[in-house]
């Protein structure tokens, strides 16, 4: 409940996501048809990092799931026009949603293990204390959840408040939340915040498919990373940067339930959008545009729904609604971010991203209702609705 | 001007290598019981080294805390966490006070966790991905802890995970601080929990050459600010807080036991596990948190620093304190005690800090033979000290460049 009455503006975002690497490119995916958005690599093999990172001795130094990550900040930075002198370092935040560790990260001690074999074939647990010292140095650092967080600050210079959030699917919105909250407090002048995400190694698909979470033969998980800026709008007038959108608020619910994998219910999410507009006093009929997951975990879709009807009744009449994981599949961290951009797009253009619509949506965007509301859930029984105010409403 | 609600603690919850509780784990560090010895959870004779401060084997698990399903995803730090979690909130009078749940959070650290030997040697390195063990990989994910802390402390506000290595539990504490102070939440249970007692990280920090290979005097080879030091010692466990509203403690009865009033977190932005020679980084945090607290730094009498017993990080961090307080504020680290405890160790210490003052107590220096010249801070005396004391300071620094510094008050009615 802050008692600050000045708007944060979104001054820039960067992306990699499938079928767009770079914010850039965004524009064709959004254009893309059906047929075309069928090819998209949901886990972005064709991405070459190095096309945005030009420090050789870092990339050394990072996993491909962290190099996307960074890739998409030095995007940001690029598209909103920061450079080494626009702020000083220490009001920089930076504020992240980061995948946690995986068991590839521990690949590099593949020979190490190996080499523990006895004539019989069985390991020998105790010799790896030794066969492990010629291994990688740096094998314990590339599986640091915070890689992003700590490189994109050296690329940045950001030596501001910061955090990192191992929150799955609605950690990106952790991270605007408390982001937004340094802006409003005056700790910073500029975040940096998003997420980024790769959960398509083999050992956590073959979990969720053992466990019937996901089906056999289909993996929706994708790779990439989305970031933006978000700073006062005094701070965006002073320096000309272009403001997207509005950062309104954001929040976080939880069914409290437990690791239930099948936790979740259409209460929470409903409940989640109820508080965040109640709490900003916007009414159903202002939100113009709703994006949820449509990642393809079918219950969590259902849910979402039933959630958003609930929440909205008549008022979804007239609603652009987008499933941005039609397109871009499962990601993770980086969900509920990609919207963002994609809003600022179809307010500016009012072109809608045909494939990324959901059956039910309005075919075309009416400007009179200037909010948008993207939404996520996750199988932990978590939701997030980030609520944002879109430029060039006639309300 | 940003509203900033008051926040307080009103209760704390431990399991360390020390204790299994907070006035176990308290009274250990009072009397300087060092638990460190050879590491027993696997075979880690041909490590370079092979020593930690282990919680004890006598460690009895409350199963009746979690469902059956539970118990089969939680590893053995995530059990330190849940029983941290309980001793916390029964502390608080929280499972029984009526809350409103929405407004009820959690935000913990949690450490990155690993599969075993075992685990890897059979079902990695052979691809082996139909093997039964593949079924409950879920219990490496941080969020289980979380959410199964989230649903004792019915924390239907959001369930937060927090991980920036060795600062991960300073920034839950310090987001938890401002979630209540922004007036999202009025509950948040919060802290850390890791162990990295494992093959894996271990031999991750020996390829690093941050540990101690003092392996023939293990009780004495973790020795902050000591000219002789050598790298750290892993130790593990779980630090759980309740932080409150300061309004509706008071109105509900809480035992409050003291006050968080500043948080400082900065980026160093320099090196992955280097801290800047000059102090870059926590010289702001520590700073950032005086500012914050609205004192002058000579009214902190104490600060726990992060003191690893590394050679760079106590000297850039004696440095760095110097630089900020002077002589003020003596300093100690109680690493030498526990261990280094990772994503659980802010959590640690900074409730060492609360009862540091809710006792008027110094902390004594524990396996400081000779101070390091370099290490120019004015260190607690060998033993428990009296003193009076209204603030005192917890310094928490990761791999990774993120610094917080968090500072407690101490609470009179």
């Amino acid at each position: 409940m802050s008692t600050n009455q000045e708007k944060i503006a979104i001054t820039g975002f960067g992306a990699v996501v499938p079928g767009s690497y770079g914010i850039e490119a965004l524009d064709t995916a959004l254009k893309a048809d059906a047929s075309e958005a069928a090819k998209y690599d949901l886990r972005i093999e064709d991405f070459v990092p190095q096309k945005f990172l030009s420090d050789k001795r870092m990339m050394k130094a990072l996993s491909r799931r962290d190099a996307v990550g960074l890739a998409a900040i030095e995007d940001c930075r690029k598209h909103a026009k920061i450079n080494a002198t626009t702020f000083a370092p220490e009001r920089i935040g930076m504020y992240v949603a980061a995948p946690q560790s995986n068991s590839t990260d521990n690949h590099y001690y593949v020979d190490a293990i190996e080499q523990t074999k006895n004539e019989d074939g069985s390991y020998v647990g105790r010799k790896f204390g030794s066969t492990c010292m010629g291994s990688k140095p740096t094998t314990l650092l590339m599986g640091l959840p915070n890689n992003v967080l700590c490189y994109g600050a050296m690329v940045l210079d950001a030596r501001g408040p910061n955090s990192n959030y191992t929150s799955g699917e609605i950690g990106s919105h952790m991270a605007l939340m408390m982001g937004a909250r340094q802006v409003e407090r005056g700790r910073v002048d500029v975040v940096v915040t998003g997420g980024y995400a790769q959960h398509s190694d083999p050992v956590t698909v073959a979990m969720l498919q053992s466990n019937g979470w996901m089906s056999s033969g289909v993996n929706r998980f994708a790779t990439g990373a989305v970031f933006m800026t978000m700073e006062k709008q005094s701070s965006a007038a002073r320096r000309g940067a272009k403001v997207y959108m509005n950062y309104v608020g954001a929040k976080v619910r939880s069914l409290a339930a437990g690791p239930d994998f099948n936790g979740m219910n259409p209460a929470t999410i409903q409940l989640c959008i109820q508080d965040l507009l109640k709490e900003k006093n916007i009414k159903p009929e202002q939100v113009g545009m709703i994006a949820m997951s449509g990642h393809g975990f079918p219950e969590l879709e259902n849910h979402e729904w039933t959630a958003v009807k609930a929440a909205f009744g008549d008022a979804l009449k007239g609603t652009v609604l987008l499933a941005s994981g039609l397109i871009f599949g499962q990601l993770m961290e980086t969900g509920g971010l990609i919207e963002l951009p994609i809003m600022a797009s179809i307010a500016e253009t009012e072109q809608l991203p045909r494939q990324m619509l959901a059956k039910e949506s309005a075919t075309t965007y009416d400007r009179s209702r200037p909010y948008g509301l993207v939404i996520r859930s996750s199988y932990f029984g978590d939701a997030s609705a980030v609520l944002v105010e879109l430029p060039g409403s006639h309300a | 001007m940003v509203a900033k609600r008051r926040v307080v603690i009103t209760g704390m919850g431990a399991v360390s290598p020390v204790g299994h509780n907070m006035k176990d784990t308290w009274e250990g560090i009072l009397a300087g019981k060092v638990r460190a010895g050879a590491i027993t959870r696997f075979d880690a004779s041909e490590f370079p080294s092979h020593i930690a401060y282990q919680v004890s084997d006598d460690f009895v698990f409350n199963q009746s805390l979690v469902t059956e399903h539970e118990r089969d995803l939680l590893t053995n730090f995530g059990t330190f966490g849940v029983q941290a979690a309980d001793e916390a909130l029964k502390q608080a009078g929280l499972p029984h006070a009526k809350l409103d749940a929405g407004r009820t959070a959690v935000c913990i650290g949690v450490g990155m966790g690993s599969p075993d030997f075992a685990w890897y040697s059979e079902v990695y390195c052979g691809q082996k991905y139909d093997h039964p063990a593949i079924k409950k990989h879920m219990r490496y994910y941080p969020q289980v802890l979380s959410a199964v802390v989230g649903r004792m402390a019915k924390a239907e506000g959001g369930v937060f995970t927090v991980h920036t290595a060795c600062a991960s539990s300073g920034q839950s504490l310090g987001d938890a601080f401002e979630l209540i102070a922004s007036g999202e939440h009025d509950v948040v249970l919060t802290g850390g929990a890791d162990s990295m007692v494992n093959p894996f990280h271990v031999a991750g920090f020996c390829l690093l050459g941050a540990l101690s290979a003092r392996n023939d005097d293990p009780k004495t080879a973790s020795r902050p600010f000591d000219e002789a030091r050598n790298g750290f010692v892993l130790g593990e466990g779980a630090c759980m807080l309740v932080f409150e509203e300061y309004e509706h403690a008071k109105k509900r009865g809480a035992q409050i036991l003291g006050e968080v009033v500043g948080y400082g977190v900065t980026e160093s932005a320099y090196r992955i596990t280097d801290l800047h020679p000059e102090g870059r980084g926590p010289i702001e945090a520590m700073q950032m948190a005086v500012d914050d607290a609205g004192i002058k730094a000579s009214e902190v009498k104490y600060v726990n620093a992060h003191g690893t017993s590394t050679l760079l990080n106590d000297r850039v961090e004696a440095l760095a304190i110097n630089k900020v307080f002077g002589d003020s504020a003596a300093v100690s680290s109680t690493k030498s005690v526990t261990g280094h405890l990772i994503s659980a160790a802010g959590a640690m210490e900074f409730a060492i800090c609360v009862q540091a003052l809710r006792h008027q107590v110094l902390p004594p220096t524990v396996n400081v033979i000779k101070q390091d010249v370099d290490c120019k801070v004015r260190l607690t005396p060998n033993q428990p000290t009296s003193v009076e004391m209204d603030y005192a300071l917890s310094n928490s620094v990761g791999f990774g460049g993120s610094n917080t510094a968090l500072i407690a008050k101490r609470y009179e009615a």
